[in-house]
């Protein structure tokens, strides 16, 4: 077995290996979990809130063609600009044409799932732009070179020691100790960045057909300071941003921050319509790889994802193994959907990176049947060349067998007869070789030394023996 | 074929299901003191209300510990002139350490409040200023954000830049550690009259 195949959990066991490190990132995210569970509790129409949001977000995806060329009408109505791109390499391509055209070299940035999707950043980079990215977390992560590892939470994966020693290293910033000077440094820092900057990107969390607008939430304000004082606006959104009417957002909003951090609503949540006077405001609307799952029936439901990481939150896998584990700019149950679906060949692991306990599903905004897709995509390995052939076989082999023995339920018996046998001894028997892997962080609990069958057999008999002992229990 | 054209007309190619465009309408909550809940919401999101005895706006403002301490405090409020000229440049702001502005209207749920170019047509002072100071009528408090939309109704879409403005410029990015003045304001405070 090569590491691709085990990629996921390869990288977990990296991750924790620092156990304080893991311990906090799991309690950190945990805690967050609770908080949105308190905030959903406050609203006793929640689920009918989710419904609805699952229900506007279907019935958008279905009209996709329709509702875009509304918004697209709409938006230029108020002087936008509309762009359309098939893939990451248009979407860049056209960022950096209209930001060359203008002379600008100097971007700030607020955050963006789909740029980081796009890898616009590196792009723009080698062509000579600064592009500094302004969410805190954001900017810690890219002075330090990584990509986020949670799409609310860029830095969770960091100590406040990890933060200090790189604005210092970065930014010569002096020792700094706690969260709270950090984020003053970060502060000053960013601001003379905002008022030299001559573009400001932003992503998109909600883009309305009815009026041409989009809406872009953050606690921090750094979208909107970003775009109050440049003259050039640019927006990147994924096709399936889209609501019908601008009521939506009634909806989308109570749903958003509860799920994602659980606040009842982000700090600042902004409505654009065009740009502002004497400015230009362009938007990009991208498919890479949207249109293909919206052609995918059983996967068609994640397009829906609103992005607000409540997923990962209450995910057991994810908490245990930080979002760097996925190697994918979408991490979680979700991105464990999303990437194995546009590349099946590099993100094998992920659909196993889940207990299928289904927590994703019960707390999905827009009731994204989470862990049901990722059941079906490792079904789907197991039917596709995706898989190595020799373990897909082997599999298979195992999986035949197994039906045959379940057949029948004299083999069953003695299957389970076998069994108690030898998991008694298991343990010791996978000490060294290869079953090592399989037993290093699992204990069987211990087995009874007879089978149901057997046993109810047995106690039948006894009470035949002594009919006025019926139902007491004699050992 | 354009991108553009390529996209929809695969989209258009795709055989999809058709699904109801759901009604809006629906239980929801309603709070039997919504100036209560607003306060609790506010609060929680780090900001802050006090209420402007018998309506005087100007008293209330002028007691204020911000702005007390402010040399440089802007009003974008006639009844409640600042102590100097807003700036006409939105950079101009960065050098304010007040700024008070008219909300439009606030949401019980959650502690928000609207604002628009309308009251503030420099947007970029609402970011860039220290500290927010936003004057709210007590009648002007509706239930949730549904009745916030449809409040606004069609004028969600004839305004540049509108926003729901929750509380203090806000992160907690370090060890989510929650710090208040990430960016923006460093304090918010709604005066109620």
């Amino acid at each position: 077995m090569t590491l691709v195949q085990l990629g996921h959990p390869a990288r977990a066991r990296r991750f924790l290996a620092d156990v304080e490190r893991a311990r906090f990132h799991d309690a950190a995210l945990w805690q967050i979990r609770e908080r949105r569970d308190q905030r959903a509790a406050e609203l006793p129409e929640w689920e009918a809130l989710r419904e609805l949001g699952a229900r506007i977000k279907a019935h958008t995806l279905a009209e996709l063609p329709e509702y875009l060329e509304r918004f697209e009408q709409n938006a230029r109505r108020h002087g936008a600009h509309v762009h359309f791109a098939r893939d990451a390499a248009e979407h860049n391509q056209i960022v950096f044409e209209l930001l060359r055209a203008r002379g600008v070299t100097r971007v700030v940035k607020s955050k963006s799932m789909l740029t980081e999707e796009c890898g616009l950043n590196p792009f723009l980079e080698r062509r000579g732009l600064e592009v500094v990215d302004t969410d805190l977390g954001e900017l810690i992560v890219q002075l330090r070179r990584e990509p986020p590892s949670h799409i609310v939470l860029p830095a969770i994966h960091l100590r406040t020691a990890d933060v200090s020693e790189t604005f210092s290293r970065t930014l010569g910033a002096p020792p700094l100790a706690d969260a709270q000077s950090l984020t003053e440094f970060a502060r000053s820092h960013l601001r003379a960045k905002f008022l030299a900057a001559q573009a400001g990107i932003t992503g998109v969390n909600f883009a309305i057909a009815e009026t041409g607008g989009i809406v872009v939430c953050t606690n921090e304000g750094n979208a909107d300071l970003g775009t109050a004082l440049p003259d050039l606006h640019i927006a990147c959104m994924g096709m399936e941003k889209l609501l019908p009417r601008a009521a939506d957002l009634g909806v989308f909003l109570r749903l958003l921050a509860r799920s994602a951090t659980g606040q009842a609503i982000t700090a600042y949540t902004a409505h654009y319509h065009g740009p502002r006077p004497g400015g230009e405001l362009h938007i990009v609307i991208v498919d890479n790889g949207r249109s293909a799952l919206r052609g995918e029936v059983r996967h068609r439901a994640s397009l829906r994802c609103i992005r607000c990481g409540a997923c990962m939150n209450t995910c057991p896998v994810f908490r245990r193994s930080g979002g760097h584990s996925y190697e994918t700019h979408v991490p979680g149950p979700i991105g464990s959907i999303l990437a194995p679906l546009r590349e099946p060949s590099a993100h094998q692991s992920l659909p196993h990176a889940c207990t299928l306990c289904g927590s994703c599903t019960a707390v999905c905004p827009v009731k994204i049947n989470l862990h049901e897709q990722l059941l079906e995509l490792r079904e789907r390995q197991l039917e596709g060349p995706a898989l190595e052939r020799g373990r897909g076989s082997l599999e298979r082999t195992l999986a035949q067998l197994l039906g045959w023995l379940l057949k029948s339920p004299s083999r069953t018996a003695q299957l389970g007869a076998v069994l108690r046998w030898l998991c008694r001894r298991l343990p010791a028997l996978t000490r060294y070789g290869a079953l090592r892997r399989w037993t290093a962080t699992r204990e069987l609990p211990p087995l009874p030394a007879e089978s149901f069958h057997v046993q109810y057999a047995r106690r039948r008999a006894e009470r035949a023996r002594s009919p006025g002992d019926i139902g007491t229990r004699r050992e | 074929m354009s991108s553009r054209d390529e996209l929809l007309a695969r989209l258009r190619a795709q055989r999809v299901e058709p699904v109801p465009l759901p009604a809006l309408s629906g239980d929801w909550i309603t709070y039997p003191d919504r100036e209560a809940q607003f306060r609790a919401a506010l609060a929680r999101a780090a900001g802050s209300v006090v209420v402007a005895p018998e309506g005087d706006v100007r008293l209330a403002v002028g007691r204020l510990g911000v702005v007390q301490q402010a040399a440089r405090f802007c009003s974008l409020v006639a009844a409640v002139p600042g102590n100097l000229p807003c700036p006409s440049e939105p950079a101009g702001f960065a050098e304010v350490e007040v700024l008070l502005c008219q909300a439009e209207f606030g949401v019980a749920e959650n502690g928000a409040v609207w604002l628009d170019e309308r009251v503030a047509p420099l947007r970029a002072g609402l970011f860039l200023t220290q500290h927010l100071v936003l004057l709210l009528e007590r009648a002007a408090l509706v239930d949730h954000m549904h009745a916030a939309y449809a409040r606004l109704g069609a004028r969600v879409g004839q305004t540049g830049y509108g926003c729901f403005l929750c509380g203090p410029s806000k992160t907690a990015d370090i060890e989510q550690a929650l710090i208040v003045g990430a960016h923006g304001a460093r304090s918010l405070v709604v005066v109620l009259y």
